[in-house]
């Protein structure tokens, strides 16, 4: 079951990002281009990450706890970039020394799975990466 | 580099004296090495017996050539925040790589005796045809990056050490075929632990230093936004398409990068693989961090008019050592960036050499008899023809080197890391994409080299490669019948 998942959601994304850069070559690519973009990165390694790990029956909480992570730091960091405009480019709020946009993609997207994924990834490698004997 | 950050570097002897006993120490590593590689598989992974802090530094100083140190500052200097877009899935890409693949590897070698990875290829799809299509891709990637590392490290070589490029690329590339073709995959795992503390030292203390110098009394916000609103922005002076597919080419296409995934067959002990994420990711974070620290401190301080303009972008690194930083630190930058292109060849020259000597030959129905000495022959032979075409034609150097990451990425990804996992992976799915990201990385980056055409912004060769065969892989594995081969490969925890 998690490999059809995993799988379905390779080719979903992969089709994503075949749309965004066919339609990057028309002129509605510029909107709708970089929404595919994001919705194909995240199916892709949602995907990818249902394929390497879930293998075992053991720890699937925290790995799907661990992919819906994922997933909405990428659509809700890449989307908030995308979905609201800076209203005042020459003076914008900051958060943390960047504008606020800037902040949500570099810490949320950036900086946060550089904390988690690799602690996930060592607290669930008994069962998921080295099987028992 | 500019006629006078050249002159700057050239006479500072501590920045000469650094690089010569960075080369002393390479030669040491290469000595101790060379007595102890007596088979072929001690050649090509070290014998299995490299521990997981050596093996992650050494996967840490391939996968970050010199472009971390000279190219990626200047890009952020140009293109601001755009720029990071080419590290940003570092921590996704670091764990998605030992979810997938890591633990598969390391069990092959065990349980196949596999040591290159289109063994792993061959294995997965009991092909020898798809093994071999995919070490003809691998050594068409590695001449053109070798050529291209080659020709860089001639040009800091020269600067350093005050000679033509030309002689630098030979002092170079001489230098990095002796401890490979003498200590094979042994000496070069631990020139890469040298090499990656040397890269990472020198990152953590250029960005101390880029900060306090950049950042001002005001910020870099403060500074830099006024003037350049774009900048600091979401997606810095990219279009959102454009940045958005450096993160998929940079994030997904790590996933098929043979010079980092090679390192996973050295491994002693799988069981340590549980903190392999941990250690990489701290790693490469701190080497990066001069990438970013750099660009964004050279922008502030040309913005405040502390600095002039740059002629060129990839002044960025040179410029801001040259007026901000003591000379012995500007010398353990360049030998950083010395040391990141010598491991990166190194572990090109390895896998080319395994191509021709083991991948080509299997596919040929052919077993080369003493694979040690082919190894060693096929090394130096590659080594001279990548140097030779680097230190004569740079416009062929240009021309090779647009061939690289985008054929391991669209050659391997479907293939090797989804292959791996996904049981209904076909040998016909596997040749197929395989054949076409090769097809489409050829074509469509010669069409845009000759400019043929050129591609809307956020598009590349690379991308479309690597889409490419990500669709035909899963559309012909879908339509053919199963391979009946090894679907999944599980790590043991104790051999």
């Amino acid at each position: 079951m998690p490999r059809a998942f995993g799988i379905t959601s390779v080719a979903a994304g992969s089709v994503c990002l075949a749309l965004a850069y066919g339609l990057a070559f028309t002129r509605r690519g510029v909107t709708a281009g970089p929404w595919l973009m994001v919705a194909g990165l995240a199916a892709l390694s949602a995907g990818i990450i249902v394929l390497g790990a879930m293998r075992e029956a053991k720890n699937r909480r925290m790995l799907w706890l661990t992919l819906a992570v994922v997933v909405v730091q990428l659509v809700a960091g890449f989307g908030f970039a995308l979905a609201y405009p800076e209203r005042n480019p020459q003076a914008p709020q900051l958060l943390l020394g960047l504008p606020v946009r800037t902040a949500v993609v570099l810490y949320g997207v950036g900086v946060l799975p550089l904390l988690v994924l690799p602690l996930v990834y060592a607290l669930t490698f008994e069962t998921q990466v080295t099987p028992p004997e | 580099m500019t006629p006078q950050t050249q002159a700057a570097l050239t006479t500072q002897p501590p920045v000469v004296a650094t690089m010569v006993l960075y080369f002393v120490a390479v030669a040491g590593i290469a000595w101790w090495a060379t007595r102890r590689t007596r088979s072929v598989r001690d050649f090509f992974v070290a014998g299995g017996t490299i521990g997981l802090f050596p093996m992650a530094m050494a996967a840490m100083a391939a996968s970050l050539s010199g472009f971390a140190f000279i190219g990626g500052p200047g890009l952020v200097y140009t293109v601001g925040i755009g720029a990071v877009y080419v590290l940003l899935p570092l921590s996704l890409t670091t764990s998605m790589t030992a979810w997938l693949l890591a633990g598969k590897l390391r069990a092959l070698a065990d349980s196949h005796g596999a040591y290159t990875i289109p063994d792993a290829i061959g294995i997965r799809y009991q092909s020898p045809a798809a093994q071999g299509l995919a070490g003809v891709a691998l050594l068409v990637a590695v001449i053109g990056y070798l050529a291209t590392n080659f020709l860089a490290l001639g040009v800091v070589l020269g600067a350093v050490l005050g000679v033509s490029v030309t002689t630098g690329v030979w002092i170079g590339a001489l230098v990095t075929l002796a401890y490979s073709v003498s200590g094979g995959a042994l000496a070069g795992v631990y020139t890469d632990v040298l090499q990656g503390s040397v890269m990472a030292v020198a990152s953590i203390l250029v960005f101390a230093l880029a900060m306090s110098a950049g950042a001002g009394t005001e910020g870099f916000a403060a500074t830099i936004v006024p003037a350049d609103p774009a900048f600091l922005g979401p997606f810095g002076k990219l279009t959102p398409m454009a940045a958005l597919s450096l993160f998929f080419v940079f994030g997904i296409g790590a996933l098929g990068q043979p010079h980092v995934l090679h390192k996973f067959y050295m491994l002693k002990d799988p069981a340590r693989l549980r903190w392999y994420p941990m250690v990489m990711t701290i790693a490469m974070s701190l080497t990066v961090l001069l990438f970013v620290g750099v660009g964004l401190a050279v922008k502030a301080l040309v913005v405040r008019g502390e600095m002039p303009p740059l002629g060129r972008a990839d002044d960025a690194t040179p410029a801001f050592l040259t007026q901000y930083a003591p000379s012995w630190l500007a010398g353990l930058v360049f030998a950083g960036v010395a040391a990141a292109i010598m491991s990166s060849v190194n572990a090109f020259l390895s896998i080319g050499a395994a191509a021709v000597t083991h991948d080509i030959p299997r596919a040929l129905g052919r077993t080369v008899r003493d694979e040690l000495r082919w190894g060693r022959l096929s090394t130096l032979v590659i080594s001279l023809l990548a140097a030779a075409v680097a230190s004569r034609s740079q416009a062929m150097v240009a021309f090779l080197g647009i061939f690289g990451y985008g054929l391991f990425a669209s050659t391997l990804v479907p293939a090797l890391a989804i292959g791996l996992s996904w049981p209904g992976a076909t040998r016909a799915g596997a040749i197929a994409s395989i054949g076409t990201g090769l097809a489409v990385s050829l074509v469509m980056e010669s069409l845009a080299y000759m400019r043929v055409f050129t591609f809307p912004a956020g598009v590349t060769a690379t991308a479309l490669a690597l889409v490419s065969s990500l669709l035909v892989f899963l559309v012909v594995s879908r339509l053919t019948p199963g391979t009946g081969g090894r679907t999944e490969t599980r790590s043991r925890s104790k051999q």
